[in-house]
């Protein structure tokens, strides 16, 4: 344990994941049969995505960090966490050598679970990985035991089949895609806002108005562009740092490109990985081809829904606003101004749609997200120090506003900080979770 | 030189996904001339001006945009992907 331990530091700090991980993603490129040209090609992508996106992580933490640390100071508001783009995230993730142990387990306990009739949900979204990737680095970061790390991953991957299973029929009244569903992590939130819809907001009368949204929306989408969210917070936070107006306007410029370049850079990573990804669903939809299965997928496909966008703007402001008045919180947001994708989501197939709930909902979760945020700041932070992801000041954190299940991994993270109120975390989560359940699956039961 | 893009949320993972997968299946036929950008869903206005086929991957989209849209589903699941490929390659061709 203890040599594979200083094996593994020292592939990240000497040898360097960009040249080691392209090594392991050749040789699992070949054990999924991928030509060996191809195999090469996608190991050589891997490198090139981490550089890549380093380099617009430079240009995020260059422009970014200076001006915090002088925003912090001139108001004297203690804000110095940083909402980071999930790219960053991403880097971190697939410099972890145990990253790749993932994939085995993810399409294992899948098939078994497939197998043994246990799930209908086959679960082939790349997005998915790196989400579990994720919190197992930060877990084996905070106890250094990969196993516990693992450990925890496999029981994720149970729940996301379970909650693929139980919102299969909501999705395709939300998409009008058959036979798909999202069996994601970030969907566990679910859990706790079922409770709370179901128990609380469905018995107040008079919130089921509906809207026309596509005009709406259409007004909307203007500001949600990222280079049009860049330019504004970088020139809002320049000046209230004092700068002046050009200056922070150049600031908000170097933003908005730093938030269009982010994704394009991290995208490399699906480039790189999606042929490995491919073989597996493949082999496991044929395998399973008589039987009705669900296809799992990332949440997007309930994109086309106005309902979604229109909350997440309305809901911008008004976490901008929580930012500054939820105490104890330090986290800016910043890439997760349209907080998060999944908590719309989330509350969308719990309400059905009905966007005065959701917005309710959103309302409730919105602090607990912030001090999440701000909470798992100090692990990030040191990740990203250490595997070089992301530069920051003295005194200053990085972030993810958009991380998916807040509460759940709340309640990880604290257990692995061998916390007593993880398990209660914990505890709460699981009971949310069979209400979820046993309730959605009444409310859909096909008649 | 067709150009194509596909969205979704993060312009991260769904979307490179599916360009990804048609990049192959295009090559596999023998269509070489296309440029595939995968962007996020709230950027879709910055781009369509410059693109030609906008593939989406959200079920029953509300919006319309200004170039002929194909449901990039088929892509993700496998059913009816077939199909969808052809209809994409008749986009393609389309003068």
């Amino acid at each position: 344990m203890q040599t594979l331990q200083s094996i593994v530091n020292y592939i990240i700090n000497d040898l360097g994941s960009i040249v080691f991980m392209p090594m392991i993603m050749f040789i699992i490129g070949k054990i999924v049969r991928m030509k060996t040209k191809d195999a090469i090609s996608a190991g050589l992508m891997l490198g090139v995505a981490f550089s890549c996106v380093n380099a617009a992580s430079g240009l995020l933490s260059g422009v970014m960090s200076p001006t915090l640390k002088e925003f912090v100071n001139q108001t004297g508001i203690n804000l110095n966490t940083l909402d980071v783009s999930v790219s960053i995230r991403a880097a971190m993730t697939w410099q972890w050598p145990y990253v790749f142990l993932i994939f085995p387990m993810q399409w294992g306990i899948n098939f078994l679970m497939l197998l043994l009739n246990k799930t209908k949900t086959i679960n082939v979204d790349m997005w998915n990985i790196h989400n579990k990737g994720f919190i197992a680095l930060l877990v084996w970061h905070i106890t250094g035991n990969v196993f516990v790390a693992l450990g925890w991953v496999a029981v994720i991957i149970v729940i996301e089949l379970i909650i693929g299973d139980t919102i299969q029929a909501r999705v395709q009244e939300l998409c009008g895609v058959p036979l798909v569903t999202v069996p994601h992590s970030e969907l566990t939130l679910c859990a706790p806002m079922y409770a709370i819809d179901r128990y609380i907001l469905r018995k107040i009368p008079g919130l089921d108005r509906k809207f026309d949204l596509t005009v709406l929306r259409q007004k909307i989408g203007f500001w949600s562009e990222s280079h049009i969210i860049g330019f504004i917070v970088g020139t809002g936070l320049g000046l209230a740092a004092r700068y002046p107006f050009a200056k922070a306007l150049g600031i908000g410029v170097t933003l908005g490109s730093a938030l269009v370049l982010l994704p394009m850079t991290a995208r490399l990573f699906i480039t790189a990985l999606e042929p490995i990804s491919e073989a597996a669903g493949e082999f496991m939809k044929k395998r399973f081809s008589n039987r009705e299965v669900y296809i799992g997928l990332d949440w997007p496909i309930l994109a086309g829904r106005n309902e979604k966008w229109v909350c997440d703007a309305i809901l911008a402001p008004i976490l901008i606003l929580f930012a500054f008045i939820t105490p104890g919180n330090r986290t800016i947001p910043m890439a997760s101004i349209y907080v998060s994708a999944a908590m719309m989501t989330a509350a969308m197939i719990v309400t059905n749609a009905n966007m005065i709930r959701m917005l309710i909902l959103g309302v409730i979760f919105i602090p607990p997200s912030l001090l999440f945020a701000t909470y798992v700041a100090p692990y990030i932070t040191e990740l990203a120090t250490k595997m070089n992801a992301y530069e920051v000041l003295e005194g200053q954190y990085i972030t993810g506003l958009g991380q998916e299940s807040r509460i759940l991994r709340w309640g990880i993270i604290m257990i692995s900080e061998g916390k007593l109120l993880g398990w209660g975390i914990l505890a709460f989560w699981l009971a949310t979770f069979a209400i979820f359940i046993i309730g959605m699956r009444k409310e859909t039961e096909k008649v | 030189m067709k150009k194509i893009i596909v969205a979704c949320s993060g312009g991260l993972c769904t979307s490179e996904t599916i360009a990804s997968k048609v990049r192959r299946l295009l090559k596999e036929r023998g269509i070489n001339d296309v440029e595939i950008n995968a962007i996020k869903i709230v950027d879709i206005k910055l781009w369509q001006k410059s693109s030609d086929i906008y593939i989406s991957v959200s079920g029953n989209e509300d919006l319309k945009y200004d170039i002929p849209t194909i449901n990039g589903i088929p892509f993700l699941t496998g059913v009816g992907m077939q199909q969808t490929l052809e209809e994409l390659i008749k986009l393609i061709e389309a003068p």
